[in-house]
């Protein structure tokens, strides 16, 4: 969506338009989405989150400050939204094993290889520190620039880097030692 | 710069400015155990990659747009007159309008104050009966002669009535 037609949508919605803010919606909910689940892996959960971030958008979004990006905004909502969530549940990753299972059924060989690393990477991310894996998702899951994942965040430039300095060597070491066991289980 | 730098560094590339991958580049070029850190990096790299790519999706994505939509009718009014002011008074322009009108009356208060119209003028003619208006400096003034005037009347061991019965005659 370019950016004044953006504008335009957001300035009828702070007058109380929800057709304008539909559109606002249908256009970010797949970021707010994707965003939400790669933190908490429960389709429903995410879902909740995503709506509880709109509402909050919708509530204030008079207050909403043209100098950032419509999106940074949202993905703060639904960031800080998903840390709490995490917070309260620390079960996640016992959850959507199964979810995981029946959709690997319906891949292709390729597709299969694919979804274990999505598996093995979300479940790595899981093992890092709260900050760690927010900057992770951000950054290296949703590819957001720097600048963007610090704005959401409220972070220092280095104070990110070094969250992601860490746990990139996480993610790296924790790929290196499952495909190296995947590798002598596959050769005995 | 040390291996050790380096390899932070190579961590994280993507976020280095282009002087520092240009030093970083150069190392490589010259530095093989360093060389081989960065093959492991661009190997894992390549895999998150792969993982960013594959977006996850809502199951039924009209479905989720109108579980928003109507938990935002369910919202009360959330523009109201209230919300407007608001809004208004977060405006930068509003905010420094105000601070300006803000200043503007600490300036002109403290310019009168020197002037000497804020503060009591001594030669103000005293309070008459019908008037309310305390006046500071003439009250002071009056309490000053009218606490020697009646001096002896005061005493901690009198009762009130007989206070009141002295100044009394002694007004009279």
């Amino acid at each position: 969506m370019e950016r004044e037609v953006e504008q335009s949508l957001i300035a009828k919605s702070a007058e109380g338009d929800p057709s304008a803010f539909r559109q606002l919606v249908e256009s970010h909910q797949a970021f707010a989405y994707g965003l939400a689940l790669r933190f908490v892996r429960e389709p429903e959960a995410a879902e909740d989150i995503v709506q509880e971030s709109f509402i909050k958008v919708w509530r204030n979004i008079g207050r909403y400050d043209s100098a950032y990006r419509f999106k940074t905004w949202l993905g703060k909502i639904v960031t800080n939204l998903c840390l709490d969530f995490v917070k309260r549940n620390r079960r996640a990753n016992v959850i959507l094993d199964g979810v995981l299972k029946v959709q690997e059924t319906s891949y292709q060989l390729d597709d299969l290889e694919k979804s274990e690393l999505k598996e093995i990477v979300t479940r790595l991310a899981d093992q890092l520190t709260e900050k760690q894996k927010a900057v992770f998702i951000l950054r290296d899951l949703e590819l957001l620039s720097p600048e963007e994942v610090c704005d959401m965040l409220g972070m220092s430039s280095g104070n990110m880097k070094s969250n992601l300095y860490h746990a990139r060597i996480k993610i790296k070491e924790g790929l290196e030692y499952y495909y190296l066991e995947k590798r002598l289980t596959n050769e005995s | 710069m040390s291996c050790q730098e380096i390899e932070r560094n190579l961590y994280l590339y993507a976020e280095l400015t282009e002087t520092e991958k240009r030093e970083v580049d150069n190392h490589l070029t010259t530095c093989s155990s360093c060389r081989e850190v960065w093959a492991a990096i661009v190997d894992s790299q390549q895999k998150i990659k792969t993982v960013a790519f594959i977006r996850p999706e809502p199951e039924n994505a009209a479905r989720l747009t109108h579980k928003i939509m109507s938990g935002i009718q369910q919202e009360p009014a959330a523009h109201s007159w209230m919300d407007t002011v608001d809004n208004l008074l977060r405006k930068v322009v509003v905010r420094y309008s105000f601070s300006g009108l803000s200043l503007g009356l600490v300036l002109l208060f403290v310019t009168q104050f020197y002037q000497g119209s804020v503060q009591p003028s001594g030669e103000t003619p005293m309070a008459s009966e019908a008037t309310v208006t305390l006046h500071s400096v003439a009250f002071k003034q009056t309490y000053s002669q009218f606490k020697d005037k009646y001096a002896e009347c005061r005493s901690p061991f009198r009762p009130a009535e007989t206070y009141r019965d002295c100044l009394l005659s002694k007004i009279k």
